[in-house]
């Protein structure tokens, strides 16, 4: 019994405790440290319009295309080569000349009839 | 000298700096004092102060004026405040997890008890179990409360803030006090019964 009293007391003890409460006060400097935050904030911003204007579908859609274009031209300009096939012709004449096949101990053991 | 909200909002919009400096005299410690009732922890109302005061700087011409500044401060402010809180008890979760995985590096948490620098020296202890109490409270409640209780905001002014109604705000009132009650009840109970 008494220690219920006891705790609505501290109860009630702890709802007023807050009655008369004062404001706190900033730390000094706050503007600066403010404002240091705004221009920190407006150089990545420059970075944000960069990324901004490339994302835009009027200059990406053309950038991607001279990319691919460039890719193509690429693939196209080496598969018709001609200085590529030659060193292939020439891989396949040495090859039949010098016979590089892979001589393994089962083809000799079957060399005889 | 700039002095009126009204005056001010026009300063700024204008991207005066007299006007800027002149709104953050003004309104600094409420945005402080009501963070720090939301996130009990000195350095967390002073970064969430900063932040709330570059979002006012960027976003001040989306400010229309149909409501007073000071109740789209409090609105900046709680939300900054309450996903500090959610960002905090992330980083808590995930520390817990690298933990797991033998990461020893221990982040660095606000301490259990919050001692407010404006209550008086006698009601400290009173005051920091209130508080600790008012951390278990839904959101809702928990800003009710301070806005009420802590800033001395009416029950309209609140309601205002809260974008809700008179009778809805008296309902999270009457709710954040009875749950404060219980909470405070049974930590004394607790208390008394370990000693």
């Amino acid at each position: 019994m008494n220690s219920k009293k006891n705790v609505d007391q501290l109860v009630e003890d702890a709802f007023n405790s807050i009655n008369n409460i004062e404001r706190a006060s900033v730390k000094p400097f706050l503007l600066s440290r403010v404002n240091s935050r705004i221009l920190s904030e407006k150089r990545t911003t420059w970075w944000e319009n960069a990324a901004f204007y490339i994302g835009k579908p009027s200059f990406a859609i053309p950038g991607l295309a001279m990319l691919m274009l460039i890719n193509l031209t690429a693939v196209i300009f080496y598969a018709t080569d001609p200085s590529a096939s030659i060193a292939e012709q020439n891989i396949q004449a040495s090859s039949d000349e010098f016979s590089y096949s892979i001589a393994s101990i089962y083809e000799n053991e079957n060399t005889e009839p | 000298m700039v002095n009126q909200p009204n005056d001010l909002i026009k300063k700024l919009q204008e991207g005066d700096q007299m006007g800027f400096t002149a709104l953050m005299d003004l309104y600094q410690n409420m945005v402080y004092n009501t963070a720090l009732g939301i996130v009990q922890n000195e350095e967390d109302a002073d970064d969430i102060t900063q932040e709330v005061f570059e979002q006012v700087y960027i976003s001040i011409g989306l400010f229309k004026g149909q409501s007073k500044l000071s109740t789209w401060l409090y609105k900046i402010t709680i939300t900054k405040s309450l996903d500090h809180i959610k960002k905090k008890k992330r980083k808590k979760r995930f520390g817990i997890v690298k933990s797991l995985f033998g990461d020893s590096e221990v982040e660095k948490y606000s301490p259990v008890e919050f001692n407010h620098p404006g209550v008086q020296l006698e009601q400290k202890e009173r005051a920091s179990e209130l508080f600790a109490a008012l951390k278990q409270l839904p959101d809702k409640q928990k800003i009710a409360f301070i806005l009420h209780k802590v800033e001395g905001q009416s029950y309209q002014e609140v309601a205002e803030i809260m974008n809700k109604s008179l009778n809805a705000v008296e309902a999270l009132m009457s709710r954040a006090k009875a749950n404060l009650k219980i909470l405070l009840h049974n930590y004394y109970y607790k208390n008394l019964s370990d000693q």
